[in-house]
Parts: structure tokens; C-alpha cells; sequence
């Protein structure tokens, strides 16, 4: 019977909440690693397009 | 360079020269930010502080050079890239041109911009792939104006490239430069 086992532990508020947490700290995760990288990004766009001038 | 005036060239041939031109320029963006990150890696033992103190006294000595006007006074290979790179074909030779153009070592340098993704990477010994997006990103900004030449035509790009190269190289470098410093405060 480890499905309704299973199904109680998933039930269980505090087994929701952990699993929200979980769930956010991934987002905040991948979001800082997604805002960094973008930031690098710009940050040799920004340096690429300065050079204009010497086409 | 890569003779693009509107009505100079057909269509799917300025979008060739367009595509090999731009992979060229990331390529060469993405391996000058290797050897970069390569150098970086050895200075990795240099306590951060000193590192920092460093590279950024060394980077604001260029920046009081390029607002000075004499930014030929920075670090640069101070010659155009050979024509020779044309022979074996335009695509290839756009493509050629383009990685050499990409790294922001092989030809003149007029203003202080390609040493702040430099001061980046030496500065905070990001890991690679971190490394290779600043390089990627340095490329592709280095392809956009030529693209932009190649879809406007000559003759409009001069006009609008003499007017504004000044004020794009001085607002380019220094929001470069506050933005390079955010990621520092991030990433340290």
C-alpha cells in the first residue's frame, strides 16, 4: 500500500510548502544565473558596438 | 570594407556576407574571451583585491586617455586587417574578415569599450562559460554596425557613422563599464 502512503505525505501542508520552497529557489536560481548571463552579454554588446567608429 | 552599398550588391548575396560576417565576429569574440579566460586562470592566485586594484586603476588611466583623445596612446595592433583575407572568395573572406574583426586585437582601437569586458574577465576569473557569453556578446556588438552598413547602404551609414561614433563609442564604453561593474558586485 505505498500509494496512499505516498498520496498522505503528498497531501500534507508542510510537504506543499517544501516543495513551493524548492520550487522557488530553483526559479531564483536559474532567474540570477539567467540575469547574470545576460548582464555579461550586454556587457560585450554594449563594448562591441562602441567600436563603430573604427568600421 | 564589405561594399555593401544598397545598390551595389543583390540581396541574398548582402545576407551571406551578412551571416558569415557575424559568425565570424562571434568566433572571434568567443576566442579572444578564451585566451581571456586562460589568462585569467593564471592570475587566480593574485589575492582579488590586488587584482582589482589593479586592472581597474589600469582601466581608468584608458578611459582619461579616450576622453583625452588620445586613444592611440591604448594597446593596438595600429594597422587595418590585410585585403588578403578577400582572395579565396567574399563570403570567405567576410567570414575571415569578421573573426579577425571579432577579437578586438587585430586592427585599430578607437576607444577604451574592448577593455572593459577585458577588465571582466581578467578582474573576476568568471568560469568559462560566463567568459565565452562576454565574448560572444563583444563579437556580435562588433558585427551590428557593419550589418547595419550593409542594410542601410554606404552612403547613409557615413552620414549617420560621422555624427554619432563619438557620442555611441563614449555612451557605449562607460554604460559598458557601470554594467561590467554590477556583474562585479554580483558575481563577488
Amino acid at each position: 500500500m505505498a500509494e496512499p502512503a505516498l498520496t498522505r505525505i503528498a497531501d500534507r501542508p508542510s510537504t506543499q510548502l517544501s516543495a513551493a520552497l524548492a520550487a522557488a529557489l530553483v526559479v531564483v536560481a536559474v532567474g540570477h544565473q539567467f540575469v547574470l548571463g545576460s548582464f555579461l552579454v550586454l556587457v560585450g554588446l554594449l563594448a562591441g558596438i562602441s567600436l563603430s567608429g573604427s568600421v | 570594407m564589405l561594399g555593401g552599398s544598397r545598390s551595389g550588391r543583390p540581396w541574398p548575396e548582402r545576407a551571406r556576407l551578412a551571416a558569415a560576417f557575424t559568425v565570424g565576429n562571434v568566433l572571434g569574440g568567443t576566442v579572444a574571451a578564451a585566451v581571456a579566460a586562460v589568462v585569467a586562470g593564471f592570475l587566480s592566485p593574485v589575492p582579488i583585491g590586488l587584482l582589482l586594484a589593479v586592472t581597474t586603476t589600469v582601466l581608468l588611466a584608458f578611459f582619461v586617455l579616450d576622453f583625452a583623445g588620445r586613444t592611440d596612446l591604448l594597446p593596438q595592433r595600429a594597422r587595418q586587417i590585410p585585403q588578403e583575407v578577400f582572395h579565396h572568395g567574399i563570403v570567405r573572406g567576410a567570414f575571415r574578415f569578421g573573426f579577425e574583426y571579432g577579437t578586438g586585437s587585430r586592427t585599430h582601437i578607437t576607444s577604451v569599450a574592448p577593455f572593459v569586458p577585458l577588465w571582466l574577465l581578467l578582474s573576476l576569473n568568471l568560469e568559462v562559460h560566463m567568459a565565452l557569453m562576454v565574448g560572444a556578446g563583444f563579437g556580435a556588438g562588433r558585427a551590428l554596425p557593419v550589418i547595419a552598413h550593409l542594410g542601410l547602404g554606404s552612403s547613409q551609414w557615413d552620414t549617420n557613422t560621422d555624427r554619432q561614433a563619438r557620442m555611441v563609442a563614449v555612451l557605449g564604453s562607460v554604460s559598458s563599464a557601470v554594467l561590467a561593474g554590477y556583474v562585479a558586485v554580483l558575481w563577488l
